[in-house]
């Protein structure tokens, strides 16, 4: 225990730098969202007869009086939203700052030749520095998780946010497991260059690179098990996985598939919901060519598939940090 | 095992085809300080480095205490203290921090040593390492090699960036550990008057090669100056004296006009005698 107590404290002197600038801006990002989520909750509660998300238009349901309320509501909501929606980022980055100087500084600045020979094993120094930062990102963004998910709820009073895909992947656990990611390509890529910038810089690329993959692969994963969405309403709370053509014979093709068989790229969309190859056949109700479908997994499978997504990713920054063990290994300390 | 360090046959190359090391054959001996001494780029980094584990050979093998360090680091590094060329501490940590940060890597470091040796140094343990002077720097670096208690010290040009005193003070510590602790040290320096006092034993490093290996003591008697037009024993190379004289540096012999070669002239020589036959290696 004195050990870990000794590495944090030496781990958090030689990154106080990066750890109290991603401090500074965690704390502020959270103030700001807590903040918003206290004045979207009063607003829930100070006029309860507004219905924020129903259909009337005309606030017929709260009279007029509700809508200045709904006004300001959905003016904090959308600014939470946006706020919310690029702290995919957060995770990447904050890992991506954490990691990069672990090794590429001591190599830089000629440390690792002091520590990598007062120590017998790099595997010992390795660890300790790695586990303080994965533990500091992990804090870090643990906050932002938690703060999210409340921002989130308040922003949708009513609804249970734990089963539903709002904002999916931009808030709760996959943000900690996108700083896993993150800090695995900072260590690795600061390994094998050696240098802090030119590892940032390569790091933001291959952060990029790697989130597009796992993006595609779980895409593609969640497409496989995509069930078929309400065709009159919208699936409140679904993650979309897919859509196409349903013809009248049943198949269902992708609007790609449909592209390629020349089945009228400009389809018109009828009154009844099918879809016809022109304006004159969709009035007249005739030659439908099919209807559209959307593959949804439902909200109830919210934290399987943030579970699912987010062990793939811890796994891949796993991965990603065993191979930049193996790399400070071998490396030459300067 | 007689030897704390070897090498067989050792070359390296680096990857933009230098090489820094052309098959060298080389014991160093148990005990003592042993300087390597060489111009820059002779190869005397690179050398310390393969022990060290940090380069590994091209062609040829090394041995610490009989280990190899590229096959079995951790065994090795248990032998080796190691002072790198340019004394490089954590900016961000005290004096007392670095002793802490030993202690974690290698449980049996000695702190109290490191603290009594840097006390008596009046080099204060609370002041940060980027507060410290170059002498005191390396002052800090040789106390954790020797904190390691390590029976083999590598010291990769310490001395370079310090001023005469420091030097001085360096070179005392050193010598002071090495005869209390019965450890061997090899010291790299391209600075011979500086080596002089404190080594037992001399390596001359050129052009990748080992030039000469011998105690300094045998160097000296065995080695004197003539004018070059006088040499009467087996010459090893001419060389400009101080005034521009023409001097040969040759193996005994005697006669007049002849004298007793310094330390200084006797790297000289055979630094020369590189230049003008590259094949050149003896023992003296």
């Amino acid at each position: 225990m004195t050990g870990a107590l000794t590495w944090a404290r030496f781990s958090f002197r030689l990154q106080r730098l990066e750890i109290l600038i991603l401090s500074a801006a965690v704390l502020a990002a959270s103030a700001l969202m807590v903040w918003w989520a206290f004045e979207l909750v009063g607003l829930s509660e100070a006029y309860p007869e507004c219905d924020f998300f129903g259909n009337d238009s005309d606030f017929s349901g709260g009279g007029s009086a509700c809508q200045a309320p709904t006004e300001q509501f959905f003016g904090i909501r959308a600014s939470a939203e946006m706020l919310i929606s690029n702290v995919w980022l957060a995770g990447l980055v904050a890992g991506l700052v954490l990691g990069v100087p672990l090794v590429a500084r001591e190599v830089e600045g000629g440390t690792a030749q002091l520590a990598w020979t007062i120590g017998r094993s790099r595997v010992r120094w390795f660890v300790g520095r790695v586990a303080f930062a994965a533990l500091v990102a992990s804090l870090l963004l643990a906050v932002i998780a938690v703060v999210t998910e409340i921002l989130a709820s308040a922003a949708a009073p009513g609804f249970d946010m734990s089963r539903d895909f709002t904002l999916y992947g931009a808030r709760g656990p996959l943000v900690v497991a996108r700083g896993f990611l993150g800090l695995g390509v900072g260590v690795v890529v600061g390994a094998v260059l050696g240098r802090q910038l030119p590892a940032l810089l390569v790091g933001l690329i291959l952060i990029g690179l790697l989130y597009a993959a796992i993006a595609f692969g779980m895409g593609r994963w969640n497409e496989t098990e995509g069930i078929l969405g309400p065709r009159d309403q919208n699936a409140r709370g679904a993650l979309y996985v897919g859509a196409g053509l349903e013809l009248e014979t049943g198949e269902r093709i992708s609007w790609g598939d449909a592209r390629a068989r020349d089945l009228s790229p400009e389809m018109i969309e009828g009154i009844d919901g099918r879809m016809y190859a022109s304006q004159a056949d969709a009035e007249a109700g005739r030659n439908a060519i099919g209807r559209r479908y959307e593959l949804i997994i439902p909200g109830e499978r919210y934290p399987e598939i943030v579970a699912r997504e987010a062990a793939v990713t811890v796994g891949l920054g796993a991965v990603l940090l065993l191979t930049a063990l193996l790399v400070t290994q071998r490396r030459r300390p300067r | 095992m007689t030897a704390a360090l070897e090498t067989h046959q050792l070359a390296k190359r680096y990857r933009r085809g230098v090489w820094a090391l052309a098959g060298i054959d080389l014991e160093i001996p148990i005990g003592g300080i042993t300087a390597l001494v060489g111009p820059n780029a002779a190869g005397k980094s690179t050398l310390i480095k393969t022990w060290v584990g940090f380069e590994r050979p091209t062609r040829g093998s090394v041995r610490v205490a009989g280990v190899d360090p590229w096959r079995d680091r951790r065994a090795a590094l248990g032998h080796i203290g190691y002072v790198p060329q340019s004394p490089a501490l954590y900016d961000g940590l005290s004096v007392e921090d670095h002793l802490d940060l030993a202690v974690l890597l290698r449980p049996e470091f000695d702190r109290a040593a490191a603290r009594e040796r840097l006390d008596q140094l009046d080099i204060p343990r609370d002041a940060g390492a980027r507060n410290l002077s170059g002498g005191q720097q390396a002052q800090v670096a040789l106390a954790l090699a020797l904190g390691t208690r390590a029976d083999i010290l590598l010291l990769d040009e310490p001395l370079a960036s310090l001023d005469p005193l420091a030097r001085r003070e360096f070179l005392h510590v050193l010598t002071d550990a090495v005869r209390v602790g019965g450890a061997t040290a090899l010291l790299s320096s391209h600075i011979v008057t500086d080596v002089e006092q404190a080594c037992d034993g001399l390596v001359v490093l050129g052009v990748g090669r080992v030039l000469l290996q011998s105690s300094v003591k045998d160097a000296l008697s065995a080695h004197r100056i003539a004018p070059a037009d006088g040499a009467t024993g087996e010459v090893i190379a001419t060389f400009l004296g101080p005034a521009g004289e023409p001097l040969a540096l040759q193996h005994d012999g005697g006669g007049a006009g002849q004298r007793p070669a310094t330390l200084e002239e006797i790297v000289l020589g055979y630094l020369a005698s590189a230049r003008s036959s590259p094949n050149r290696e003896r023992a003296a």
